[in-house]
């Protein structure tokens, strides 16, 4: 996540970053969470190829919803950018996806 | 396809003893980073510049919340030509008096070691001890143009991309490990290597290296010149008839209305 331009940032609202980095820092917490039981559960039903993948997206989908009903469908005063709810940390959360869900598919069903 | 059999000793004997290692690794790692680390003191004068430029930045962004004759005082403070806070002359940060610091080349080298050496032993020892033999499948389809990078040390033309080998999997661990740590560890932890390469970037340039604060004020002075200062409260009465619309958000949109 690389910081936001200064042209894009727009000195009218005050942030605090502290707490717009508390946000973003649960957010990521979740985000790996929800892949890392998402990629074992993956791994031992047996998925495999593009299937895998959907299921990734499904499940971060899912929390991303949650995430956003739970804000009241407003994520304006939560994050520096209101999209940052749907796509902050997913390429992390991936990776350990895939870690996990390699790990289990291969301890299950290949050996 | 043809399935392989793999023996299942390969599976308790490196499958799961490098996910394991390579997490003690990364727990151990970030331990002996932060005992490594040394607070530095921070520079009087340079927290002084910078809370004065983010009170000009702050008062350029918020000049429609205040009077005119509070903002001109203000702006005078800052850009008067002979004594305003923007305009005094500081020394030029010299780079080379960085370099010569000890402490700062110190720091930055414990640093970098903690991050290197046990990446390059841990590659070294599953490089050494597993190689050559086929350690596990990935669940999703890869091209063969992957072969030479999944399957070091196997040379058959014949076999699915998909199998991987113990140098593979050891990426596959590292990259994805790094989530693991930011719940394990807590988010602040010290293994993400990105993040810090791309705060040492957004510093500017060199990292550790002091930007030059005169050409910094000289700019940020000449923008708070330039802002055309509107109050808020002299329409208030109309956007007021006019349904209460929200407030305006800068300067520089008001000056566009």
């Amino acid at each position: 996540m690389e910081p936001p331009a200064e042209a894009e940032v727009d000195f009218s609202e005050v942030f605090s970053f502290d707490r717009i980095g508390y946000n973003t820092r649960n957010l990521n917490y979740c985000r790996v969470f929800v892949a890392i039981v998402s990629g074992c559960a993956a791994g031992i039903m047996g998925l495999t190829g593009i299937i895998g993948f959907l299921t990734f997206f499904l499940t971060t989908f899912v929390l991303s919803v949650m995430m956003y009903v739970k804000m009241s469908m407003q994520p304006r005063p939560f994050f520096k950018k209101p999209d940052e709810v749907w796509t902050e940390g997913v390429m992390q959360a991936l990776m350990s996806y895939i870690l996990f869900w390699t790990l289990f598919y291969d301890i299950v069903h290949i050996y | 396809m043809v399935e392989l059999v793999l023996d299942p000793s390969i599976r308790d004997w490196v499958l799961i003893p490098i996910v394991v290692i390579m997490f003690l690794m990364g727990i151990l790692r970030n331990n002996v980073t932060k005992m490594m680390r040394k607070d530095t003191a921070p520079n009087p004068t340079q927290i002084l510049q910078n809370n004065q430029l983010m009170r000009a930045r702050r008062l350029r962004a918020n000049a429609c919340y205040i009077p005119a004759a509070s903002f001109h005082t203000r702006r005078k403070v800052f850009c008067h030509k002979d004594d305003g806070v923007l305009m005094q002359k500081h020394e030029a940060p010299n780079p080379m008096s960085m370099m010569q610091d000890p402490n700062v080349m110190m720091n930055m080298m414990q640093g970098n070691f903690a991050m290197m050496v046990p990446q390059m032993v841990m590659m070294g020892i599953v490089n050494y001890f597993f190689s050559g033999f086929v350690l596990g499948k990935i669940p999703f389809p890869l091209t063969p143009s992957f072969k030479g990078m999944l399957q070091r040390g196997i040379n058959l033309t014949t076999l699915d991309t998909a199998y991987v080998t113990s140098m593979s999997w050891y990426f596959l661990v590292m990259f994805g490990m790094r989530g693991l740590y930011s719940i394990v560890l807590g988010a602040n932890a010290e293994t993400d290597d990105t993040k810090i390469m791309q705060q040492q970037m957004g510093m500017g340039g060199q990292p550790g290296q002091q930007p030059d604060m005169n050409k910094i004020f000289a700019a940020e002075a000449e923008n708070l010149q330039i802002v055309e200062h509107v109050w808020f409260v002299d329409a208030a009465e109309e956007r007021m008839l006019r349904g209460g619309a929200a407030a305006p958000k800068t300067a520089g949109r008001l000056k566009k209305d």
